[in-house]
C-alpha cells in the first residue's frame, strides 16, 4: 500500500495528522501545496490523498483537477478538507469531504472508508 | 463525514464547566470544549489548585483528566498538598483522573518527545481534559522561540483532533506577557496585590476566542473549598444590562410620621441613604423598615458589618421591636461579617445573590464605611454602589443603607463619597443635637427623588415603646448643625413640635 499523501499549507495540522496517522500504522507522506502535491504523485502513487481545498500555489481544487485528468492518479481516492462554507466545494470530485475542524474519529472513518485498516506489520 | 456531504460538527460553544461558580460566570458557562488556555501566574498563585478544582469538577461529571507535570516536584507532594482540599476526591486517581510526570521525556527528547507523549497519552486515557502543569521548562527547554510555538501550536492541534480541552499552567518565566502566550483560545491571569498590610488575589480573563467573558479584574480566594472567584458586580450588572422596573409602589417604614413625611414610604426599586451620626438611630431605623417589609410578607435582609444578629436582636427587643417572630416566619434575615478583610467582590457576590437567588424585597446595608474599607481602589466603592443601586432598580428591591456623618456637631457636614447621586435617590439625615441640658435625636427627610415630601425637621425618638417620629419643629434653626439656635437666635429649648410626654 502506498503513503497517505497530506496536503495543507498550515504546517502544524500535516504534523498533526500524520503522526497520527503514523499512530494508526500508516505510511505517510506530506505536501505543503497543491504544487509539492503533485510533484511528490510524479514519483511515487499515494494509496489516498488527504487534501487541503484552500492553499497557496496551487489550490486543493486544481490539484483535484489536475489529477482527474490524468489517467495514472485519476481513481487516487482523494479526501478534501476544508473550513470554508461547503457550497463553495462540496461539488468537487472528491471521494469524502471533511469539514474542517475535526477530529481524529472522522480522520480515521474517512481514510478507513477510502482504503481500509492500515496494512499489517 | 458523509460521503460526498461534508460532516456536521458540534457547535465549538460547546463548554467544559470548571466547577468555580465565580469562573464559570466570567467564563458564561465554562471553558470552550477543545479549546486550548493558558492559566499565567506566578508561583504561589494559586494555578495548580485551580486546574486540579477543574479536573476533578470534570471528572465528577463523567469526564476524564490527564494532568502532566514538567515540574521536578513529586506527585505526590502535590497530591499530599491537595488531599485536605475538598473537591480531592483520591477515589478517582488512577481511573479517570490520571497523573503522569513528563519532566524526564522532556529533558531527554525535548518539545518533539513532549508532543508525542502528549498525543499518545491523551489519546490512550481517552482525556477530555488535559493540563500541562510546568509550560516554562518547556520554554526553558525550547532551542528558539519558534520552536516553542510550534509546540504550542501542536499542543492546539492534537488536543483539537481529539476533543480535548487543554490547560497550559505556566509562570512566563516571570517576564510577563509574551507572544506565545497569545496563541492559545484564551488566557486567565492570576496574581497577587498588596495594598498596604493586605495581600488580595485577582484574576482577569486576558483573552477568550469564540465567547463573550467579563473582562477586568476580579478578585478570588483560596480555603479548603478550593478557588473560590468573585466577579466585579459592576461587570455583571454592565454587561447584563439594567432595565427600570415600575416604582410605583411605596415601602413604608411602620412610623406613622415618617411614612407621612415620605408621602407614603420609600419607592420600590430606590436606595436610600440613612446619613447620620453614630448613635443617631440609623441602624433601628432601618431594621423598623426591614420588620415593616416581613409583616407584609415581603422578604427582608439585614447585611450587617458591626451586630451579630443575637446583638441586633437584643438591641430591637430594648426598643420594642421582637424580629424573632418575623425571623421565624421566614421573612426577614440578618447576617454579619465582620468589617475585617473583607473583599469587596466577596461582598459584591453575597448581595447579587441575596437580590437574585433569594428574591429580598427589602436589603439593609449597615454600612456603607465598612464596604469603603474593603475596595483596595478606593476609587471603585462609588462604582460598585452605583452598580449595586441599579440591580436593586431592575428588580425593584428597595436598598437602604446607612452612612456615618464623621462630624457630631457642627456646621460643616461631608458626604462619605463624591457625587452621592449616583449612589442614592433619597437621603435620611439623622442627627443628634444638643438642646439645652441634654442630647436629642433629629430626622429630616433631605431628598426624596421624584416626589413630594415634607421638608420640616421633626424630633426623633427612641425609647423602650418604640420609635416616634415628632410635629414638625416651628421655631428653631440649625438643629441640623447639631448645635441649634431657637428663633430670634439665642439659644435656648424649643418647645413647639416636639415630642409631648418625655417626663421632663
Amino acid at each position: 500500500m502506498g503513503p497517505i499523501l497530506i496536503v495543507d499549507d498550515e504546517f502544524g495540522i500535516v504534523e498533526v495528522i500524520r503522526d497520527f496517522l503514523q499512530d494508526e500504522g500508516y505510511r505517510t507522506a506530506i505536501a505543503l501545496n497543491g504544487r509539492q502535491a503533485l510533484d511528490f504523485m510524479a514519483t511515487e502513487r499515494p494509496a489516498l490523498v488527504l487534501l487541503d481545498y484552500m492553499m497557496p500555489v496551487m489550490n486543493g481544487g486544481e490539484v483535484l483537477e489536475l489529477m482527474k485528468r490524468t489517467s495514472e492518479l485519476r481513481d487516487i481516492p482523494v479526501v478534501l478538507m476544508s473550513a470554508s462554507p461547503p457550497k463553495l466545494w462540496q461539488g468537487l470530485p472528491a471521494s469524502l469531504f471533511l469539514l474542517k475542524p475535526f477530529g481524529l474519529d472522522e480522520l480515521i472513518a474517512a481514510v478507513r472508508q477510502g482504503i481500509g485498516g492500515p496494512p499489517r506489520p | 463525514m458523509t460521503e460526498n456531504k461534508p460532516s456536521n460538527k458540534p457547535s465549538n460553544a460547546e463548554r467544559l464547566a470548571t466547577g468555580i461558580s465565580g469562573l464559570d460566570t466570567l467564563l458564561h458557562g465554562g471553558f470552550v470544549k477543545s479549546a486550548v488556555y493558558m492559566v499565567l501566574g506566578m508561583p504561589g498563585a494559586g494555578k495548580t489548585i485551580l486546574a486540579n478544582q477543574v479536573c476533578f469538577h470534570h471528572v465528577s461529571r463523567g469526564g476524564r483528566a490527564l494532568y502532566v507535570t514538567l515540574l521536578a516536584e513529586s506527585h505526590t507532594r502535590m497530591i499530599s498538598n491537595l488531599r485536605p482540599m475538598e473537591f480531592f476526591d483520591s477515589s478517582r486517581i488512577s481511573d479517570s483522573m490520571m497523573y503522569l510526570s513528563a519532566y524526564s521525556v522532556l529533558e531527554e527528547g525535548g518539545l518533539e518527545a513532549l508532543l508525542e507523549l502528549l498525543r499518545k497519552e491523551v489519546k490512550a486515557h481517552k482525556a477530555t481534559l488535559l493540563v500541562l502543569d510546568g509550560l516554562v521548562a518547556a520554554e526553558e527547554m525550547a532551542p528558539t522561540q519558534l520552536a516553542f510555538k510550534r509546540f504550542i501550536h501542536g499542543v492546539q492541534v492534537t488536543t483539537a483532533m481529539v476533543n480535548c480541552t487543554a490547560l497550559l499552567l505556566t509562570t512566563g518565566s516571570g517576564q510577563g506577557l509574551k507572544t506565545e502566550h497569545t496563541m492559545v483560545d484564551g488566557l486567565v491571569v492570576m496574581r497577587e496585590r498588596t495594598s498596604g498590610v493586605r495581600t488580595t488575589r485577582e484574576l482577569s480573563v486576558r483573552k477568550f476566542r469564540g465567547s463573550g467573558h467579563y473582562r477586568g479584574q476580579h478578585s478570588f480566594d483560596i480555603s479548603s473549598r478550593g478557588i473560590a472567584v468573585y466577579p466585579r458586580i459592576e461587570a455583571l450588572i454592565e454587561q447584563q444590562g439594567a432595565q427600570d422596573m415600575p416604582t410605583d409602589g411605596r415601602k413604608g417604614f411602620g412610623i406613622k410620621r415618617l411614612d407621612e413625611m415620605l408621602d407614603g414610604g420609600l419607592f420600590q426599586g430606590s436606595s436610600t441613604m440613612l446619613f447620620g451620626t453614630s448613635g443617631s438611630g440609623k441602624t433601628l431605623l432601618g431594621l423598623h423598615f426591614l420588620a415593616e417589609g416581613a409583616r407584609n410578607k415581603e422578604l427582608g435582609h439585614y447585611f450587617a458589618f458591626y451586630d451579630t444578629p443575637k446583638r441586633v436582636c437584643e438591641q430591637t427587643a430594648g426598643v420594642g421591636l421582637h424580629l424573632e417572630p418575623l425571623l421565624k416566619k421566614g421573612y426577614l434575615e440578618l447576617s454579619f461579617r465582620p468589617p475585617l478583610e473583607s473583599s469587596l467582590d466577596a461582598l459584591g457576590l453575597e448581595l447579587i445573590t441575596l437580590i437574585r437567588e433569594r428574591g429580598v424585597r427589602r436589603l439593609f446595608l449597615d454600612g456603607f464605611d465598612a464596604l469603603s474599607r474593603a475596595a483596595i481602589h478606593k476609587g471603585r466603592i462609588g462604582r460598585f454602589m452605583a452598580a449595586l443601586v441599579n440591580e436593586c432598580r431592575s428588580r425593584g428591591v428597595a436598598l437602604l443603607f446607612t452612612a456615618e456623618a464623621q462630624t457630631i456637631f457642627g456646621d460643616e457636614l461631608r458626604f462619605p463619597i463624591r457625587g452621592v447621586s449616583m449612589i442614592c435617590e433619597n437621603i435620611l439625615f439623622l442627627r443628634i443635637s444638643e438642646l439645652g441640658s441634654e442630647l436629642r435625636n433629629f430626622i429630616s427627610v433631605m431628598k426624596l427623588r421624584n416626589s413630594g415630601h415634607d421638608h420640616s425637621l421633626r424630633e426623633f425618638r427612641i425609647s423602650r415603646k418604640g420609635l416616634e417620629v415628632g410635629d414638625a419643629l416651628a421655631d428653631a434653626h440649625r438643629v441640623m448643625t447639631g448645635i441649634p439656635l431657637a428663633s430670634g437666635g439665642a439659644q435656648k429649648k424649643p418647645r413647639k413640635g416636639l415630642l409631648r410626654g418625655r417626663g421632663r
